[in-house]
């Protein structure tokens, strides 16, 4: 406990915890959430909209998603996201026809045999059906049709109707496949991606009266915020980890390494300091929050603890998990290379998706869940399940990192583990 | 001319090569994660502004790092040749080297069928020289290259999950313009030439 609180102090007196704190709270306020920008409103009838949301409905998602393809594959420009970036995929020749085949599966008569057979390849243009954004038009009826110029004959897309959910989605996996995966036509994006419906006045009060009864107006507004201050703790929490370990090696790591502290405490000791000092600005922050809610809704309204089971719940993991990212990787090189490890880790996992998780569910191995939403109860609910394991993997990773340095700290300590970098530079080991 | 030599050498030697390791490490990566084969004009933004601005703060912030232990200032000082001007070589060999990384990757992106040009390539090296900018001041000022990582990377985000209107890195994605790059590249030689001023500050005082 006294290492512990000396590591805390030390935490807290340098530049880069109070950096890193004032990071955290400018970011808050940067998103809107702190102080919050809007507050839960009960919906009025009559409202031109109220959201949309995801229908599941294959009679709806099946025709959308083939007309999607199709007019990516008119342009031969498919958007993916392949390890969570924006990535456009052109097919070779090869693929194209094949892809076209599946085209072909997917319509009725989508491209006359008198212009083009799937795999028909016409020597003028290469084979590729080359058609510019000002040649595609959408069709009252849904369909899309090929403006071509003038004395040519255009080229229609209609989806076959007698195509089943089932052969759909064997062809949109093998079209996702061949794309190198992450497309809007794999399982996981299809059902978020297409078959978009209206939510009903119905709806919209249903879900605000689950926002009163079950969350106490407090519950949806730490959603919100943890949603936010998750982004920020995926990623500052490595710096305050890496300056502490990287001023050890300067000044007194030799003697750190001949005390006759174990290890285990010491690493311990440190790793909850660090997480400590992160979540102190969150915990004045959720205290603060709570205390214009009380204002806002009045006391008996409100879960006056909501703010800070958010904080443990869902935010305390995220900061584990870069603290431990932060403590590891420089413990074992005594490098920043933590910093880099992590904004990696966060870009990955902050871009992953392109939103389509923001509160339609969780990522097994998330490290910032989604919920850009104020409300959407019954979504939260719904993949709460997910949530929890998730919570409960990310910390395990944070205890598995501080394990893992813990081991190499103390084979650190008796010299048996020296990790040089960069022998002919300077930054290498202290040992 | 030989002493300039020669310190660009023992500088590649003992310093740079960790961050000319991260560096192509970061160009490695970026066609990985962003793809940069047929890209439009539009989406040749997104390597060049969400990634290759990282240049500037894996080259730039650790300029003043090998004498940040006041044990080696302290040695460093008291020797013939100026700390400044080493420092001043240091930084002209990272901002050349972020130049030929990034026009070296516009020109691999323009033979990969990628509509690039050269407006493209100066808007991120814009970027680039920015966040470098920031990085080398507050590693200049606070004495620390870890703050000097964490502050431009706090901008970063800042700017990707909002937006900070005039000051944003983004512009190309977000608007398909170069509005604010000048601003950008102005700001980020200020933060360098501010971090040279503040380093020679403190060795003075020290």
């Amino acid at each position: 406990m006294t290492l512990y609180r000396k590591e805390l102090g030390r935490v807290l007196k340098s530049l880069i915890f109070l950096l890193a704190a004032a990071g955290i709270v400018l970011f808050a306020y940067t998103q809107g959430v702190f102080p919050p920008h809007s507050t839960i409103t009960k919906p009025e009838p009559g409202a031109a909209s109220y959201g949309t949301k995801a229908s599941g409905d294959p009679a709806l998602i099946m025709p959308e998603a083939a007309e999607s393809l199709f007019v990516q594959y008119s342009v031969n420009q498919y958007t993916t996201y392949p390890s969570g970036f924006l990535k456009y995929v052109k097919l070779n020749q090869a693929d194209r026809v094949k892809m076209g085949e599946i085209i072909a599966e997917l319509s009725v008569d989508v491209i006359p045999d008198d212009v083009q057979e799937p795999g028909d390849v016409p020597a003028a243009n290469d084979g590729t059906l080359q058609i510019d954004g000002d040649s595609l038009q959408s069709n009252a009826d849904g369909s899309f049709q090929i403006i071509t110029p003038e004395g040519e004959m255009p080229i229609d897309f209609a989806f076959n109707p007698d195509m089943t959910w089932e052969r759909f989605s064997e062809l949109m996996a093998q079209a996702d496949a061949m794309l190198g995966g992450g497309s809007d036509f794999s399982e996981t994006w299809m059902n978020h991606r297409f078959g978009q419906i209206p939510v009903t006045y119905e709806e919209a009060l249903a879900d605000y009266e689950l926002t009163v009864s079950h969350d106490k107006m407090t519950g949806a507004h730490a959603r919100l915020f943890s949603d936010y201050m998750g982004i920020i703790l995926g990623l500052l929490p490595v710096f305050p980890a890496v300056f502490l370990c990287l001023s050890d090696r300067k000044n007194i790591a030799s003697m750190l390494y001949t005390r006759r502290i174990s290890s285990t405490r010491f690493i311990l000791a440190r790793f909850l300091a660090l997480v400590t000092a992160v979540m102190i600005p969150v915990l004045i922050m959720c205290a603060v929050l709570t205390g214009i809610h009380v204002a806002d809704y009045g006391l008996g309204n409100i879960d006056i603890l909501a703010y800070f089971k958010y904080a443990f719940f869902w935010m305390l993991p995220t900061a584990m998990a870069s603290t431990a990212v932060g403590l590891f990787f420089t413990t074992l090189t005594n490098t920043p290379v933590a910093i880099a490890i992590q904004l990696l880790w966060w870009f990955v996992d902050t871009l992953g998706g392109n939103g389509v998780y923001s509160f339609l569910g969780v990522r097994t191995l998330q490290v910032i869940p989604r919920h850009n939403a104020l409300g959407k109860t019954q979504a939260y609910l719904d993949y709460l399940p997910d949530l929890i394991q998730n919570r409960i993997w990310i910390a395990l990773i944070a205890v598995l990192l501080v394990a893992f340095t813990v081991f190499v700290f103390s084979a650190k300590r008796r010299g048996l583990l020296h990790v040089s970098v960069f022998k002919r530079s300077k930054v290498q080991s202290a040992i | 001319m030989s002493l300039y030599l020669s310190v660009v050498k023992y500088n590649l030697r003992f310093n740079l090569l960790p961050h000319i390791a991260a560096a192509l490490g970061l160009m490695l990566l970026t066609p990985v994660l962003f793809g940069i084969t047929a890209l439009d004009a539009m989406t040749v933004a997104y390597p060049l502004e969400l990634s290759l601005p990282f240049l500037g703060v894996i080259l730039l912030t650790p300029v003043y790092t090998p004498e940040q232990d006041p044990g080696i200032l302290d040695t460093v000082r008291v020797r013939k040749t100026p700390h400044l001007l080493i420092c001043g070589i240091r930084i002209i060999i990272a901002v050349v080297l972020m130049f030929i990384l990034i026009c070296g990757f516009v020109l691999l992106m323009a033979a990969l069928e990628s509509e690039v040009s050269i407006a493209h390539a100066l808007a991120s090296y814009a970027n680039a020289v920015f966040l470098g900018g920031l990085g080398i001041l507050a590693s200049a000022i606070s004495g620390h290259a870890v703050i000097g990582y964490m502050v431009p990377v706090l901008y970063f985000v800042m700017d990707l999950m909002g937006s900070l209107g005039s000051f944003t890195m983004f512009s190309m994605m977000r608007n398909g313009t170069m509005d604010g790059k000048w601003v950008l590249f102005i700001i980020g030689i200020c933060c360098i030439a501010a971090s040279v001023w503040s380093r020679d500050i403190i060795t003075k005082r020290k």
